[in-house]
């Protein structure tokens, strides 16, 4: 008999994740007198960026962090941490903690759910060792550990750099860079420059992190390009080529890294719409300027809906949640505009430089440009040469690729392999390519039978849900 | 693979395939795995070993036995004393 799902007290605004912008919104719908509960997955509040900023730490977080973490910590919103949510049904939310399924009744949802790393496809980008640079993050804010013996960072994108310079400072400085940005990067991204006068802030930190770099004298192999992890059973180093040579460099930990997208499969298997973006290689979800996501009652905020950053993602959460307030009719019209105009001229203004950065950085190690060997859907174990295999034989879009190599069918439900998958269509077949997005059924992650069968009967609060 | 810059944390005791293994309270179990070397945490069906991979719940490589259930994600679970793992290895 499976253990009857718990019944959580029903709450005016669930959101889910509690990064940057959940915890910007709970603070802000709470301001306004809304119940709010936060269901995270990670062990403790923070996302990715503030990830650890409770604890003990060895990093500098960023000036915004500890103000709204301690706003939130005092909002009165309740987080529940290690909530895994698979689905929702009707206005209730179905989430796993520590294996007990669990229920709450939402009457608006805000899914926030951040972003995560673009998958990287390189021959041996599977071995023990092999880890992302998101990972790295996660090892030093979460559980203060860094990597022991010679490691390298590779590929492109300002975590990269920022997290070579952490652990450097940490006392831990990686054995080298390898820069994956192909040459003539910085020309094509200038024609969005005058952007970045909508964001100094952000164009002064990203010219200081390289200059940091250059004097932290980590030493970096730039234009790299062929890159292939060493080993067997474990990594053992990374071959690459730079500066027309084949080199190699010797490391017991690779960290990858292309750049971050939307971490939005829940979205999408709630039902909500996204579109594919072929200037960034990735999904971005269809929401409004509010956040008001294509699904009644719910609403996406922060990188989980279009990547902008932490900072802009604390905007959209508190938009999305001044948005919540005035349709539940805490406040009205004239109060909303008071409060939201400023907080979405000030998200306009800076997004004006994602036109630079997104340029700048674009995808430099995506399956369309890997070796047949490489690993595309970690999962099911498909290289990027059964899938080109399939398309020769005629599959057109991601479904029949799906249906031909199985891949996008394992546990990470696509994660790791869908943006993998477009982006060799798109390659291989330009416009005759059907990027159309596989749907993702629920349950958003993988549960058990026995957590299925518990979400139909339910003991424990009862109050408004009785 | 790693080590830990706190070493004066309180440590706790873990079993990992049926081995004592000590823990420092604040890690993830996945940090403590590649902290004392334990990988692969999983075997795919065709033998090729993985192991922690992206560390924020993502990627699924981080399976383990816990505490009787299964397919728990070790990178999104901190240690307790006394935690029973099993890593998804063929025999
Ligand atoms: S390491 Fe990727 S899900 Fe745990």
């Amino acid at each position: 008999m499976p253990q009857p799902a718990r019944i959580e007290p029903a709450a005016d605004l669930v959101v889910i994740g509690a990064g940057p912008a959940g915890m910007a919104a709970a603070v802000e719908a709470r301001r306004h007198g809304l119940a709010v509960t936060v269901l995270d997955d990670q062990p403790a509040a923070g996302g990715q960026i503030l990830r650890g900023i409770a604890r003990r730490h060895h990093i500098r977080y960023e000036p915004w962090g500890q103000p709204l973490a301690d706003a939130f910590a005092t909002s009165g919103a309740r987080h529940v941490a290690g909530a895994a949510v698979w689905a929702r049904d009707g206005d209730a939310i179905l989430f796993g903690q520590e294996g007990r399924t669990c229920r709450i009744r939402a009457r608006a949802t805000l899914v926030a759910t951040g972003s995560m790393e673009r998958p990287v496809v390189v021959p041996g980008n599977t071995l023990p060792g092999v880890v992302t640079v998101g990972a790295l993050q996660s090892f030093l804010k979460g559980s203060g550990a860094v990597p022991d013996g010679p490691f390298v960072l590779a590929g492109c994108g300002p975590l990269l750099l920022l997290t070579a310079l952490q652990l450097a400072t940490a006392g831990a400085p990686p054995t080298a860079i390898v820069d994956t940005m192909p040459r003539g990067r910085w020309r094509a991204a200038m024609a969005g420059a005058a952007g970045l006068l909508g964001d100094m802030p952000l164009a002064l930190k990203g010219i200081s992190l390289i200059a940091r770099v250059r004097l932290a004298g980590i030493p970096v192999h730039r234009h790299a390009t062929e890159l292939r992890v060493l080993g067997t059973d474990r990594a053992e180093g990374l071959a690459f080529r730079a500066d027309g040579e084949n080199r190699t460099i010797a490391a017991g930990l690779v960290a990858l890294h292309d750049g971050v997208v939307p971490h939005d499969q829940l979205a999408v298997s709630l039902g909500c719409e996204s579109r594919f973006d072929p200037a960034l290689g990735s999904y971005r979800m269809v929401t409004d300027a509010d956040g008001r996501s294509s699904l009644p009652d719910v609403w996406i905020a922060g990188d989980g809906a279009a990547i902008a950053g932490g900072y802009l993602a604390t905007l959209s959460g508190s938009l999305a949640a001044l948005d919540v307030a005035r349709s539940a009719g805490r406040i009205d019209a004239a109060e909303h505009a008071r409060l939201a105009t400023p907080l979405a001229a000030e998200r306009r203004r800076r997004l004006r430089a994602r036109a630079f950065v997104d340029a700048l950085y674009a995808p430099t190690l995506s399956a369309a440009a890997a070796p047949d060997a490489a690993l595309l859907c970690r999962c099911e174990e498909v290289t990027v040469g059964q899938a080109r295999a399939a398309i020769a034989a005629g599959a057109r879009g991601t479904r029949q690729l799906k249906a031909a190599t199985r891949c996008g069918m394992g546990p990470c439900q696509g994660r790791q392999c869908t943006l993998s998958v477009v982006n060799l269509l798109a390659r291989e077949l330009g416009d005759g390519a059907d990027l159309v997005r596989p749907s993702l059924r629920t349950p958003g992650r993988p549960v058990t039978v026995a957590e299925l069968a518990a979400s139909h009967e339910g003991h424990g609060h009862t109050g408004s849900d009785a | 693979m790693l080590r830990t810059l706190d070493p004066d944390q309180p440590v706790v005791t873990i079993t990992v395939d049926g081995a004592p293994v000590g823990a420092f309270a604040g890690e993830t179990v996945a940090a403590c795995l590649m902290r004392h070397g334990l990988v692969p945490t999983r075997v795919t069906p065709s033998g090729r070993p993985r192991a922690p991979y992206c560390l924020m719940g993502a990627c699924f490589e981080c399976t383990v036995e816990l505490d009787g259930r299964t397919h728990v994600q070790a990178c999104l679970t901190p240690v307790r004393d006394g935690m029973v793992i099993c890593r998804n290895l063929p025999e």
